[in-house]
């Protein structure tokens, strides 16, 4: 069991109207990228916020590395980097003294300052570009220097609020590269994105949260999950092969079977897999393959989210 | 290096060598057209100084300091400085100083114009450096002001999409002007100004020079503490509000030194600026100055009972704070005879032909209709998601001035003194009208409170 790097007990959080974060709690494991989605609205920035310290919520305690982040805000800020959605830079001054000014604000100590801008410039490929000014780069650079600027001070947490937004196709790659990075550096990540291919390269975590309720957190397998833990597998067989149905239920699997192929439910343990592929062999049933469902985070995450509304 | 981090990247910002060398050169060409016009006259040469600096720091600086917080904020930027490990001072000293490092070096050429003009014209050296100190202490004053006002329209932001500088440079110049306007010799107020060679003060004689020079240090000295809580504020220290309710204080004793004694015009200012004249208009600032939205309050309930007594007393509304205040002026009967009776109101009943009410009664009634008016103020806002607050200000503007003269056309005292507290009708079924008017607004406000709260 991974040590929890974040524990949220109970987060409520109200605007004038309405209640954008209802009883949130979760604990994130250290190093994971944790990729948060939602609908619009749906109270992630909010989280994020709260998380970052920046907002303080109504009820509810957040710790950050076993201590209480909410009594403290100022010291929560040295242990996390945030990258909000919308973004400012300072569009005048060069790469280095954007990074150097952050260095200094973050409270790098003066003798690390210079490596600290080289070494988080080298983390976004910008190494060569520091006497660029932050306003002549494009719009993928500028997300590499606000990610620089939110790392410099090497912060175990980084949380990152929508930073594909507005890139094209290569820079999501890189960005997701960076990404990936990160965490094999050792930083522990909060990713919230509206394009859930891209999170689905790189997330090892899926937190759904609709309506200011988390409907659901958990560990990123890839494989469609069935009610009670189990996991979906597809079990394709010969084609004209009898009445396969009939076999399925005698062997103690019942299945329906489309086109050939049935899916069974079965507990989420290699162990209770490979005894149930041997109950088929064992039952003559002419199996081609045997493989868990694998299912898009896309329909993982409508899954989950009609699942709560209903 | 924290302490500088942000002085150092407004410094990389605003002294650029083109800026640097340019306006030398501009002041230069400036004092050659002078010299021309005015045949070398030194008196000339100072007044030029003046007004360079005039221009720079209170025009130009009070926009630039103005613009030190809210281009931040426009430029998505703020929320990294508030995610910095920097201190509310060192954020302040970067913003008050860095942001308006050009227009400083621009003041203080002028100010070096300034001095050699007055040498030159053989006047004594010990009026020039009161003069010099007046002149940074307002600017420093100004610059400051413009900041706290940034910071407090910052604090209520939802009522703007954008955070303008336009706003808190106006504010600025007017809170310079009432002050250093009154008693300053500078001379772009002297003309308005109720300067005088001596000030008498508490019954003691001070030096015109040495009482404007101490007076404009001392409220920059609490314009840069302001800035400070409200930064710490921002940085989510919580601060406790002690600041507040000592800087009414503050004012307050400041102006009863003068009381009415000799050094201000008393029957001009004697009922406007006497302390309970200040304590009042102080509450109706802390009133709307601060968001009043039902949250704030949940915010403030939530860490009562969760036992958390240093965050409630942060949360506390500084109207809240102020209120108290108020009504111990009133009770206190030298410093509300010395307003309330000091012959403006008795001047209005004997207009009116109506019986002038005891001052202590008047007084009272104010501190009351105060807090009528602080519940409605709460009360609006528990109905309302958006501009609530100024809802209820217009609300209470149209009360104090269309219907109380529409009353009074009519003559119906006994109305208006139901309703606000002009002391014009018997004294006592107007108190009584107040406390229910703020008894009443308090329990509708709760109920509603109550209804949004509930989960």
């Amino acid at each position: 069991m991974t040590t929890p790097l974040v524990e949220v007990t109970d987060l409520t959080y109200d605007y004038p109207g309405r209640r954008a974060l209802d009883a949130v709690s979760f604990a994130l494991p250290a190093g994971s990228i944790t990729a948060l989605v939602g609908p619009n609205g749906a109270g992630k920035t909010t989280l994020m916020r709260c998380l970052a310290a920046l907002d303080e919520p109504l009820h509810g305690s957040i710790r950050l590395l076993g201590e209480d982040a909410l009594a403290d805000p100022p010291a929560t800020h040295r242990k996390l980097g945030y990258l909000p959605d919308l973004f400012g830079l300072y569009e005048r001054l060069s790469i280095q003294r954007c990074l150097t000014y952050r260095a200094w604000a973050q409270g790098v100590a003066t003798d690390s300052v210079a490596g600290a801008v080289t070494w988080a410039a080298q983390q976004v490929g910008l190494e060569d570009r520091l006497q660029e000014a932050a306003g002549t780069l494009s719009r993928g650079l500028k997300q590499r220097l606000a990610i620089a600027q939110a790392i410099i001070h090497k912060p175990p947490l980084l949380i990152l609020d929508e930073p594909a937004s507005g890139l094209d196709p290569e820079a999501r790659l890189q960005l997701a590269q960076l990404l990936r990075s990160l965490r094999d550096g050792g930083m522990t990540l909060i990713v919230s994105s509206h394009i859930l291919a891209e999170l689905e390269d790189y997330s090892s975590h899926l937190m759904i949260i609709d309506g200011g309720r988390l409907v659901s957190f958990e560990p990123l397998t890839g494989e469609r999950r069935a009610p009670g833990g189990r996991v979906a597998v597809a079990v394709r067989f010969l084609p004209d092969s009898g009445d396969l149905a009939a076999a399925l239920a005698a062997a103690g699997h019942p299945a329906v079977l489309v086109e050939g192929v049935a899916t069974l439910e079965l507990p989420d343990d290699p162990a209770a897999q490979a005894a149930a592929l041997a109950d088929l062999v064992r039952a003559g049933l002419p199996v081609v393959s045997f493989a868990p469902v694998k299912t898009s985070l896309q329909s993982e995450y409508l899954e989950r989210v009609r699942g709560a509304r209903s | 290096m924290s302490f500088l981090a942000e002085f150092r990247r407004n410094l990389w910002l605003e002294l650029s060598p083109q800026r640097l060398i340019a306006l030398p050169v501009i002041v230069l060409v400036l004092v050659l057209l002078n010299q021309v016009a005015n045949r070398g006259n030194p008196a000339d040469l100072s007044n030029l100084g003046s007004w360079i600096f005039y221009v720079m720091v209170f025009l130009w600086g009070s926009r630039r300091a103005a613009g030190a917080v809210s281009e931040e904020v426009n430029g998505d930027t703020w929320t990294g400085q508030r995610l910095s490990a920097l201190s509310p001072g060192a954020l302040v000293f970067g913003k008050l100083f860095g942001a308006t490092a050009f227009i400083w070096y621009g003041g203080l050429i002028g100010l070096g114009l300034f001095a050699f003009g007055w040498l030159g014209d053989g006047r004594p050296l010990g009026g020039l450096l009161a003069a010099l100190v007046q002149r940074l202490a307002s600017g420093l004053f100004l610059h400051a002001v413009a900041i706290v006002v940034t910071l407090v329209l910052l604090n209520k932001r939802r009522l703007m999409p954008r955070l303008g500088t336009t706003w808190p440079q106006v504010l600025a110049l007017l809170a310079a002007l009432l002050l250093l306007g009154l008693f300053a010799k500078v001379s772009i107020f002297s003309t308005v100004g109720l300067w005088n060679a001596t000030f008498v003060w508490y019954g003691q004689v001070f030096d015109g020079d040495l009482f404007v020079t101490v007076t404009a240090l001392a409220f920059s000295a609490w314009a840069v503490l302001a800035c400070l809580r409200l930064m710490a504020s921002q940085l989510q220290r919580q601060p406790l509000p002690w600041a507040w309710p000592l800087f009414t204080l503050f004012v307050m004793a400041f102006v009863q030194g003068f009381g009415g004694v000799g050094g201000l015009d008393a029957k001009l200012l004697g009922p406007l600026v006497g302390p309970f004249g200040v304590a009042l208009a102080f509450f109706y600032v802390a009133l709307f100055a601060e968001r009043n939205e039902p949250l704030r309050y949940r915010q403030l309930f939530a860490a009562l009972r969760a036992g958390r007594p240093r965050r409630a007393l942060a949360a506390l509304p500084w109207w809240a704070l102020g209120w108290p205040l108020l009504l111990a002026v009133t009770l206190w009967r030298g410093a509300a005879d010395q307003t309330v009776g000091g012959g403006l109101w008795d001047a209005v009943a004997e207009h009116f032909h109506v019986a002038a009410p005891a001052p202590w009664a008047a007084s009272l009634g104010f501190a009351l209709f105060a807090l009528r008016d602080a519940a409605f103020v709460l009360w609006i806002n528990a109905g309302r998601t958006q501009r609530g607050d100024l809802t209820a200000f217009l609300y209470l503007l149209v009360l104090y001035g269309p219907l109380q003269a529409l009353l009074g056309g009519m003559q119906a005292w006994a109305a208006i003194a139901l309703l606000t507290p002009l002391p014009l009708g018997p004294a006592l079924p107007s108190l009584l009208s107040a406390l229910a008017q703020a008894a009443v607004l308090g329990f509708l406000t709760w109920r509603r409170w109550r209804a949004l709260f509930q989960p």
